[in-house]
């Protein structure tokens, strides 16, 4: 009996090995077999192989197989973006103008709209490949995005909703992502749920859910930050003991301010003097409250009791200072550079002022030559620009490595007066005649970034290069213009509807 | 002056096509011309003008437009590019072989952003040789439509020879099918490439590139996971089913004779088959697909009647530099004179006439389950056991993915499997998100191969 597996059979193995005769086979296709011509055995084989392929093409059925499906995504609320923004996004993903990708969700995010089922998958894989992109990347995938992720292990990262009963469901990175984005929703849900699993997390983890209360951190969260104080591991205890000395109402500051007590005086009224004594043994508590022991790290050279007192100092507001003498950030700082502990004083100021923001104390340190960028980043975002533009117009800086320095600092978006600052301190070197300013040519492609793109007609216009040097800028503007360029018909496209 | 490598030779469509611009090009679309991601991203980077050293564009009596621009290239080099916007078509004198050439797309994209940055002007001479080189070639196509009254009998003659080439040609393949047949199809897997091309290479010679096509595809599927040596044993009874046919071939009526010419790799004759008239009709343009093999680029582009339920295949080939015609953008609709080539059942086809311009359908009809386009596809494959694959919209369908591959599911419970080629599945499942979708998807008798879906009212493309 010849049927369509003896057939295949025969051909797999040979009619060298096996012998191959057509005889009648079931149904009407078996009974047409011994009827075809062929002259040997091959040629038989391939005969009734034809009529049996067309007999099964011609007569294919699709098979009924019930199959169960997966529970699909719900439906999403949000407005999808438009096409020219979608292929924007395309062309990004693709890696042109990738740095103007954080931008990009951003924008998105604020426009409340969500990008096109389509895209998703690679927007999912470059939030794999890039962890600072992931929280604003989830932001914008919505309920189809969310849904995608659980298909992959890669986005698994992406596919919680920020959701409490999650808290206790998700694992892996997952998590992190989760507890940052209820605490941005309700900072004290946040602070309960970690509560609630506090014992059973890992000690790493604990550190690192710790980390995520920095956001939206307030005088709330001071009872159970002062109980991980007593916790088992290092990491988490510094960790708290940090978040508790950015409270300016916390009991650790208090404590921290009455250890301080007279170890700074001012002194004199025509000239005063900031005085300085170091503490000697420092009371049982104070490691407790994160106060290490023995001598600054490296590059810090201060000994056992100087940085004791550095930490010290590092936890209070340098408000308290300007109120407890009357003075400015400005009057203080002078008075401390003219002390013999002006490094001990300058660092420790600096870290306090770190955590806890202030525009005139940023100001004060950076002119005295602190580094611009953490002191700068550390303040509220409407703050930033203009604390730099005060730093440049009362001419601090002491060359122009440190003026671009400080110009690069602010790493979001540019105001217009911001962007017209560096418009024309750019020009500056641009149309200047050799040698030509290495460090202005490095820093466009950045500046492009967040320069406004309103400006662009303006930058075009001043920007004329020194004939001498003009061949070296000429790509570069050029580039400059093209990022410019994309970025404002990017944020038109994002604008209209 | 300039070289020719990169011209638009006539495609298939090229000649006597009265054509309408789809209304503007938007960049999204012009972008969606590019050959892969790799040429549309230096496109993007070169579509601004100071990368440019000339720009122009024209407007001619017919309203069809001209653009052209000089491009400063790497190193010394500067490439001529032009654009014939009514079909488009592309002009370049750098030596790449993707069409359209980056270039080429650049300075398009640049129009269809700022079309003030390319001011009006006479076309440079480079230009008007080009533009003149094409209307001769159309008018030289177009004339062939008349075929002289004299030649006849040489072109019998040549007809005749080449009719016995095919037939050597088709003995040789007997003898290499029977061959694999006695040796045994286990054996086939351990051939090298050589063993396949050669055997393709010969039919080649023998003027029968269809089934020189089908024997290069051997060698990819020997290599394939499941069942691969069913999937060969059909296709190698085909190709015996075709010889025999071919022998007999005065035996046969036309459209059978028109069936086995066409699946041998004797085509028709374009002019041949625009001298014939067609009725107008709507046409919806449901997908597009690409394929590379051995330098030869083949363009699928299907278009479905949605009063006949009935699908064409605009098919392409271009060798090299040579042109594919990317006019027929998938997601619009036109009305048309479709002329079909000869065969028992209609698919293959030429657009002879547009009447309208084309513009967006807000609906696709499809196969309310897979069972009825299969059933479609099987009374086409009845009719000619040789037609390898058509193009079906389907509504309503669930794709579904699993640990031994991806399928699409419907409301009858038919399950069939989405070809393992295809390269876009997470796409397909973030576009149906687990729900029921629109879709077009070819299908060879086995398996599906998604081409679009229909999603947030318009066509979404899977390329």
């Amino acid at each position: 009996m010849n049927d369509w597996f003896q057939l295949r059979n025969a051909a797999l193995l040979g009619t060298d090995r096996v012998t191959f005769t057509p005889v009648a086979g079931e149904g009407l296709v078996g009974a047409l077999l011994p009827q075809l011509p062929a002259s040997n055995q091959e040629a038989a084989l391939l005969a009734a192989a034809a009529l049996y392929t067309q007999y099964q093409r011609a007569g294919f059925r699709p098979p009924q197989e019930p199959t169960p499906l997966s529970e699909p995504a719900p439906p999403d609320d949000m407005p999808l973006i438009s096409e020219q923004a979608a292929y924007q996004l395309a062309q990004m993903l693709d890696g042109r103008f990738n740095e103007a990708l954080p931008e990009w969700l951003a924008q998105v995010r604020a426009a409340g709209r969500r990008v096109p089922p389509q895209w998703l998958p690679r927007m999912l894989t470059h939030g794999a490949q890039q962890s600072a992109l992931r929280l604003p990347i989830i932001q914008v995938i919505g309920e189809r995005g969310r849904w995608l992720a659980a298909w992959q292990p890669a986005w698994q990262y992406a596919c919680v909703t920020p959701d409490p009963a999650q808290w206790e469901v998700v694992t892996g990175a997952a998590r992190l992502l989760l507890l940052q984005q209820i605490r941005h929703a309700d900072p004290a849900q946040a602070r309960t749920l970690l509560h609630s699993t506090w014992q059973s997390e890992k000690a790493e983890d604990r550190a690192a859910f710790l980390t995520c209360l920095q956001a939206g951190l307030s005088q709330d969260d001071e009872p159970f930050l002062e109980s991980c104080l007593d916790d088992r591991s290092k990491k988490v205890r510094e960790t708290a003991a940090d978040l508790l000395a950015r409270l300016p109402q916390s009991q650790l500051v208090r404590r921290m301010i009455s250890r301080a007590q007279g170890l700074l005086t001012v002194k004199g009224l025509l000239r005063p003097t900031l005085s300085v004594t170091l503490p000697n043994e420092l009371d049982g508590g104070a490691q407790r409250d994160g106060i290490q022991p023995g001598k600054a790290p490296a590059p810090l050279q201060l000994g056992t009791r100087t940085w004791a007192l550095c930490q010290i100092l590092a936890c209070i507001p340098p408000t308290f200072w300007s109120g407890r003498w009357g003075k400015s950030a400005d009057d203080l700082l002078t008075l401390a550079m003219r002390s013999e502990q002006n490094q001990l004083l300058l660092e420790a100021w600096r870290r306090a002022t770190l955590r806890h923001p202030n525009s005139e104390w940023a100001f004060a340190l950076i002119s005295r030559g602190a580094a611009a960028s953490e002191l700068v980043n550390a303040l509220p975002s409407t703050q930033r620009e203009l604390c730099i533009m005060e730093l440049v117009q009362a001419r601090a800086y002491p060359d122009n490595e440190t003026l671009f320095d400080w110009l690069r600092v602010c790493r979001q978006p540019w105001g217009v007066a911001y962007g017209r600052l560096v418009l024309s301190h750019v020009q500056q070197h641009i149309t200047k005649p050799p040698p030509l300013d290495r460090q202005v040519w490095m820093a466009l492609p950045e500046f492009a970034r967040y320069f406004p793109p309103q400006l662009i007609s303006e930058a075009q216009a001043a920007w004329q290069p020194h004939p001498e040097t003009a061949v070296t800028w000429q790509s570069r503007l050029d580039q400059f213009m093209e990022l410019l360029t994309f970025r404002r018909e990017m944020l038109a496209a994002l604008t209209a509807v | 002056m300039y070289s020719e490598a990169n011209d638009t030779a006539v495609a298939d469509i090229a000649a006597p096509m009265p054509k309408t611009p789809p209304p503007a090009w938007s960049p999204e679309q012009v972008a969606a011309l590019a050959p892969d991601a790799s040429s549309r991203k230096a496109a993007e980077g070169l579509a601004s003008p100071h990368k440019w050293l000339s720009l122009g564009q024209e407007a001619t009596d017919q309203g069809a437009k001209f653009l052209w621009g000089e491009c400063q290239g790497s190193g010394s080099n500067m490439y001529q590019t032009a654009v014939a916007l009514a079909e488009p078509a592309f002009h370049c004198s750098c030596p790449s072989r993707k069409f359209p050439c980056k270039h080429a797309l650049a300075l398009f994209l640049l129009f269809s952003r700022q079309p003030q940055q390319l001011p009006d002007a006479s076309p440079p001479e480079w230009v008007i040789t080009w533009r003149d080189n094409r209307a001769a070639r159309a008018t030289k196509a177009a004339t062939k439509n008349n075929p002289p009254t004299t030649g006849a009998a040489s072109q019998a003659k040549r007809a005749a020879k080449r009719a016995q080439t095919i037939a050597n040609g088709l003995d040789e393949l007997e003898q290499w099918l029977q061959d694999l047949i006695r040796r045994g199809l286990a054996t086939a897997q351990s051939q090298p490439y050589a063993y396949w091309q050669t055997m393709a290479a010969r039919l080649v010679d023998a003027q029968a590139p269809g089934l020189a096509m089908q024997v290069r595809q051997m060698a990819g599927l020997v290599n394939s996971s499941a069942r691969w040596e069913e999937r060969l044993l059909h296709r190698l009874a085909l190709q015996y089913l075709l010889i025999q046919a071919y022998r007999r071939l005065e035996t046969l009526p036309p459209e059978r004779q028109a069936d086995i010419r066409a699946a041998v790799g004797w085509s028709v004759k374009q002019e041949d088959v625009l001298a014939g008239s067609g009725a107008r009709e709507r046409w919806l343009i449901i997908g597009r697909r690409l394929e590379e093999e051995e330098g030869l680029r083949i363009q699928r582009t299907w278009l479905w009647n949605p009063q006949r339920s009935q699908p064409a295949l605009i098919l392409e080939y271009a060798y090299g530099g040579q042109t594919l015609d990317i006019s027929l953008l998938p997601g619009h609709e036109l009305e048309a004179e479709l002329l079909f080539y000869p065969g028992s059942v209609p698919l293959r086809a030429i657009c002879k006439t547009r009447f309208t311009q084309l513009r967006p359908f807000s609906h696709l009809p499809g196969h309310p389950t897979q069972a009825t386009a299969v059933v479609q596809f099987n009374g086409m494959v009845a009719q000619n056991p040789w037609l390898g694959l058509a193009a079906f919209p389907l509504a309503q369908v669930v794709p579904v993915r699993d640990s031994s591959g991806s399928y699409l599911y419907d409301a009858a419970q038919n399950r069939l499997p989405i070809a393992s080629l295809f390269a876009h599945s997470w796409e397909l499942l973030a576009l149906s998100g687990g729900h029921p979708i629109d879709l077009v998807a070819e299908w060879d008798g086995a398996a599906w191969l998604p081409l679009s879906v229909w999603a947030d009212g318009r066509l979404a493309l899977l390329s």
